[in-house]
């Protein structure tokens, strides 16, 4: 079981509601993966546009809200930003995410830290999104982070696990869940975040823009679980040479 | 004959026209969801929702409205 805070989920996939074609198609896959947490956004009401009601297809699943920050680029609007999730969605949960370089959308490590020791101090259950930096991700425990979310690489990018070696430091030092977020652009991607340790991956762009939502979820769900068993079972140590699997010599010299 | 007086506020910095004594929790019910999954902030600070009932918007006031979008 994946324990966060006072909370345990089944499943340690994630899953990020943007860049679906639909609220439906959406639900369909948070339904398909069995993710149990799933991430929202907020933005200023679109008074001119009906939007697609993605809270109602949520709220019938029973899944865990996790409102971000996405779009702050401070401390001070990070802290906004979670008053107003908090008020609207009624949880205290939240993902942190500062990144004001709309380029490379990486976070600011320092916002982040600043953000996260407020909100802790106001009874928020900060899930920081940030760097795979073993040290700031030591930093964001300290101050009370519930969790720690580095990046595999860029949002969006489908890159894979670019951060790998550091990655794995973090899992080494961690107190807290390592849940790696960003960039994951394959299933195989979440497997090898399992099998290295993590405790979840958070996944959104590789399976809402692949060519079948619903069956990329499907697909990730097995990754997850086979990453997970895998780290269980105890993965065997690399060789730098070959080690014989079948007695070949023995066969040769009876002839 | 009694004519029903109204008022512009400023919401998300479009005009928005309401009763005169309309209360936050009345212009929640105008909009989607009656204000489920909404958040009021009124010159930058929050309203939380249990203060709605009581709080009386004023002509002209800017009035901040947001709600929750699909986002990873």
């Amino acid at each position: 079981m994946l324990q966060i805070s006072e909370q345990s989920f089944s499943s340690r996939l994630l899953l990020g509601t943007g860049k679906f074609a639909s609220a439906q198609q959406m639900s369909d896959a948070v339904q398909a993966c069995g993710s149990e947490l799933v991430t929202l956004a907020l933005k200023r009401l679109d008074l001119q546009q009906a939007q697609d009601d993605i809270l109602a297809p949520l709220q019938q699943l029973g899944v865990k809200l996790l409102p971000n920050t996405a779009g702050a680029r401070s401390a001070k609007e990070a802290i906004f930003a979670a008053r107003v999730a908090r008020e609207a969605l009624g949880t205290n949960w939240l993902k942190l995410e500062i990144h004001p370089d709309p380029q490379y959308l990486l976070p600011d490590p320092i916002e982040t830290l600043a953000a996260a020791r407020q909100l802790v101090e106001e009874g928020f259950i900060v899930l920081p999104y940030c760097h795979a930096d073993p040290v700031l991700c030591k930093r964001l425990e300290e101050v009370g982070c519930s969790a720690v979310m580095p990046l595999a690489s860029p949002i969006g990018s489908n890159q894979g696990l670019k951060s790998r070696e550091f990655l794995e430091i973090i899992i080494e030092q961690s107190q807290v869940p390592v849940i790696v977020d960003a960039g994951i652009g394959r299933p195989s991607d979440a497997v090898l975040a399992l099998e290295m340790g993590a405790d979840a991956v958070l996944v959104n762009t590789a399976i809402a823009t692949a060519a079948d939502p619903v069956a990329m979820a499907r697909a990730f769900a097995k990754a997850v679980s086979a990453g997970e068993l895998a780290h269980q079972a105890g993965i065997a140590g690399t060789q730098p040479l070959a080690q014989a699997t079948s007695p070949m010599t023995e066969f040769l010299e009876a002839l | 004959m009694c004519c029903e007086s109204k008022m512009n506020i400023i919401l998300n910095h479009q005009p928005y026209e309401v009763e005169d004594d309309c209360t936050l929790y009345q212009l929640a019910q105008l909009l989607p969801r009656s204000g489920q999954g909404l958040a009021f902030a009124i010159d930058g600070e929050i309203v939380v929702r249990s203060c709605w009932p009581e709080y009386q918007l004023c002509a002209g006031q800017q009035v901040s409205v947001f709600s929750a979008i699909a986002g990873g």
